[in-house]
């Protein structure tokens, strides 16, 4: 991978063919995740997408997909041939997909990862690493848009990243329900129904509204643990297994770095942790 | 389904096209791989070339020529491409002298290593990818251990094992071992 040979592999003593053969091999990974990539760009070129309706308790989805991957996520089906010809310059039709349905309901229970449904092909770079980075937030959980913009590897760029959610075609689907503003506050939703929609999809994950109501009336950046000198974001579920006497709310998350703690490794408040 | 009909499946079905890149994207890697001997950049050729394969699928015509030949002109042009607008250095693209000749090499040199792929292509997906990041892509045991989430002790017995199941293999087919 690098310039430098490791010389532990010449340890193993593989012939010229043998490496050979090793070395101009594609990693299954890459076949993988390129496959799916590039069959959905098929599928989007030649109008073979379809779609399917998918109840969840704040509504009914309308999910358009190439059988394997997630094109598109709408929560407002009336306004479905608007969005469809904008996004792919027709409308698909009606089509079961009953295997990639229930990958999504897994994913909806936190089971499956949702970046391996999700087809990104088409949007800019920056974007793509945005919604992985939120594909990464854990389901019942939030972070705030600062979290994400670092995570997506420019940290200056949380309004760039918050455009990049707004803009979100997978919404459910990747959560970008689950980031926040940085004061704790719900901040907006793109989805029908704005903020209240959001908030019911958190509910409905199982986040806990009033850990999230409590950091936003507390205004901390991060929450120390005296025991174990561990600091959180205060929207980390650990926040909740502090004892009261134990606790110690930071403004600034670089005075519960002068104060010796170190990042919890959950919630990673800091980055590269 | 014979490769031909698979193709112009391909042009109607998305699963047909997913199986007909299952049929040649590996040999597309390796003849991209020796076009710039750098896994990241092969990895981008690859995609690119059938991002255009995609665009250009109604221009395919089957003349007798294998489809992956028509792949590897795109592999080929892409990496031209590249060395021009001065990316990087590419040894083995030198685009001044004309040469009818690379396909047919091109072709050939595909052939060299069958064998071994396929022993490669009778191990376990995970015993694979471990010998092929290892090995052949001398990622670091840590760096293979992150990507498979693995333990790096539990990689370095994996690497063993796979190695001698390939050689099993090898020496079941008849393979003289010629370090």
């Amino acid at each position: 991978m690098s310039g430098t040979r490791d010389p532990e592999l010449d340890d193993w003593d593989l012939s010229g063919i043998e490496r050979a053969a090793l070395s101009e091999a594609p990693s299954l990974a890459f076949l993988r995740s390129s496959r799916n990539m590039l069959r959905g760009r098929h599928a989007r070129a030649n109008r073979l997408l379809g779609y399917f309706d998918l109840e969840i308790p704040v509504g009914t989805l309308r999910v358009v997909h190439d059988g394997a991957l997630v094109h598109l996520v709408t929560n407002a089906p009336h306004q479905f041939e608007q969005r469809s010809q904008a996004s792919f310059g027709f409308e698909p039709p009606a089509v079961e997909a009953p295997a990639l349905s229930l990958s999504i309901r897994r994913v909806f229970a936190g089971e499956e990862r949702a970046i391996g449904y999700a087809y990104l092909d088409s949007l800019p770079p920056f974007q793509q690493q945005v919604l992985r980075a939120t594909a990464r937030i854990p389901r019942g959980e939030v972070r705030p848009y600062q979290w994400v913009a670092r995570e997506a590897g420019t940290a200056a760029a949380v309004r760039a990243a918050g455009t990049a959610l707004g803009h979100n075609p997978v919404p459910f689907l990747v959560p970008c329900h689950r980031v926040v503003r940085s004061d704790w506050s719900l901040g907006k939703y793109s989805a029908a129904g704005g903020p209240q929609t959001k908030l019911a999809v958190l509910r409905w994950e199982g986040c806990n509204i009033e850990r999230l109501t409590a950091a936003e009336a507390g205004r901390a950046q991060v929450v120390g643990n005296l025991q174990g000198d561990a600091f959180c974001l205060p929207v980390c579920p650990r926040v909740d297994e502090i004892a009261p006497g134990d606790r110690r709310d930071f403004r600034r998350l670089q005075d519960a770095l002068a104060a010796g703690m170190h990042p919890c490794e959950h919630c990673r408040p800091v980055a590269a942790v | 389904m014979d490769q031909r009909e698979l193709i112009r499946a391909a042009r109607i079905d998305s699963d047909a096209f997913g199986q007909l890149y299952d049929q040649t994207a590996p040999s597309v890697y390796r003849f991209a791989y020796s076009l710039v001997r750098d896994h990241h950049r092969a990895e981008d050729l690859v995609s690119e070339t059938y991002r255009r394969a995609i665009d250009r699928f109604p221009a395919y015509e089957d003349n007798g020529r294998p489809f992956h030949a028509w792949l590897f002109t795109i592999t080929r042009n892409l990496a031209i491409d590249g060395a021009r607008r001065g990316q990087r250095e590419s040894p083995l693209l030198d685009h001044d002298t004309p040469d009818d000749g690379w396909l047919g090499e091109a072709l050939a040199r595909d052939e060299d290593s069958a064998q071994v792929r396929g022993a490669l292509g009778r191990l376990s997906e995970i015993h694979r990818e471990v010998l092929i990041l290892r090995f052949g892509h001398e990622w670091s045991c840590r760096q293979v251990a992150q990507q498979l989430g693995k333990s790096e002790p539990a990689i370095k017995q994996m690497s063993f094992r796979a190695l001698t199941r390939l050689r099993e293999l090898l020496e079941e087919d008849g393979y003289v071992r010629n370090p």
